[in-house]
């Protein structure tokens, strides 16, 4: 759920990139972070292992500005990816209010995005929340690999009833980043308005 | 609500406010805030001599999430929750309470504070706060997030993610 502190007048957003391990979560916060421009974002912060995986989170603040007097602000963070990590991803996705669902292309990980995304299922559900009811997006990252796996093959696993948008990435040459963040905060933004 | 919020506004956020600064003449600590448990900001009070404190976002993210990790640890053993989070380093250390389901009260101190001495003011602070929260009548605001309001807040990220595409 959102933030919003009356006091200081402040509107506050969680966003959670989400993902199997190496599929490309704080690739996504690096590329955002360089080009977002210094007034807009906040220092980000990495909890990664010695070899750069990620342990806890990495976070990202971005300030959208003020409307109606409100300054609006996004809080970015990734999960780690790697299935033993699961009681961190359960903490990180407290109070989220959005999703960004990383897939990854490579040929060998169709059963890690799907369970991957199984694993968001039943982690929103020990805050009682349904997938459905949180807005996500798909990044299928990694798009750039000679032997990616077809989209149909991907979206056919991820999005059988077609329920999300689906954007198509490399996020290291920073390709299909900012669409799926953007898309996924406007559906953020839109339900806050027809809560109200 | 799935989350538990703690709205401060209007004369609750004054009296919380002035809390915070009592707790820092009290305890001698550099810093006070409350921060709700998804690591956001809700008000915070520096001591006048205090050196300018580290970005506010990534210090309550990273309590939020510690307090969270501390609490699942002591949830494997069969508690609900440690009783106590103090850390120290060489020079500064902070100590947290929690300030009911909503939000924690956090105090960063240095070498210069005695830690019984902030542990005692910060206690006192937090059952005063909740004191003051629970007592406040007035409702929260009405905010008005209409599709005018929506809209003008998408353009705000067509600015920001709009045009930089490479």
């Amino acid at each position: 759920m959102s933030t919003i502190n009356f006091a200081i007048r402040e509107i506050n957003f969680k966003i959670v990139y989400y993902g199997p391990g190496l599929s490309g979560k704080t690739t996504n916060l690096k590329q955002i972070y360089d080009q977002v421009p210094a007034e807009s974002k906040g220092e980000m912060v990495s909890l990664a292992t010695e070899d750069e995986r990620t342990l806890f989170f990495d976070f990202l603040p971005l300030d959208l500005g003020k409307v109606n007097g409100f300054k609006t602000r996004f809080h970015l963070y990734t999960v780690p990816g790697q299935v033993f990590y699961n009681s961190s991803r359960k903490l990180i996705l407290r109070g989220v209010d959005g999703v960004v669902f990383v897939a990854d292309s490579s040929p060998d990980r169709l059963r890690a995005n799907a369970e991957s995304l199984r694993n968001l299922r039943e982690n929103l559900q020990e805050y009682n929340l349904r997938l459905a009811d949180v807005p996500t997006v798909i990044q299928v990252n990694k798009r750039d690999l000679p032997d990616a796996l077809p989209m149909e093959m991907l979206t056919q696993v991820l999005n059988p009833e077609d329920r999300f948008q689906v954007f198509e990435a490399v996020a290291a040459e920073f390709r299909g980043v900012f669409e799926p963040l953007r898309a996924v905060s406007t559906m953020v933004l839109e339900k806050l308005a027809q809560k109200a | 609500m799935l989350e538990p919020s703690l709205d401060l506004y209007g004369e609750t956020f004054d009296r919380v406010d002035g809390l915070l600064r009592e707790l820092l003449a009290k305890s001698r600590a550099r810093y006070a805030m409350i921060i709700d448990r998804k690591g956001f900001v809700l008000v915070h009070q520096r001591a006048l001599w205090a050196p300018k404190p580290p970005s506010l976002d990534s210090f309550a993210t990273l309590i939020a999430s510690n307090y969270s990790a501390n609490r699942a640890i002591a949830q494997l053993f069969g508690e609900e929750g440690f009783k106590e989070t103090v850390q120290q380093g060489a020079e500064v250390g902070t100590y947290l309470e929690e300030l009911g389901e909503a939000a924690l009260l956090v105090t960063v101190f240095d070498s210069g504070a005695q830690l019984g001495r902030v542990k005692m003011a910060t206690k006192l602070a937090a059952a005063e706060i909740k004191a003051v929260i629970e007592a406040a009548e007035d409702p929260p605001p009405v905010v008005e997030f209409d599709k005018e309001w929506s809209d003008s807040t998408t353009a705000l990220l067509d600015g920001l993610f709009g045009t930089r595409e490479r």
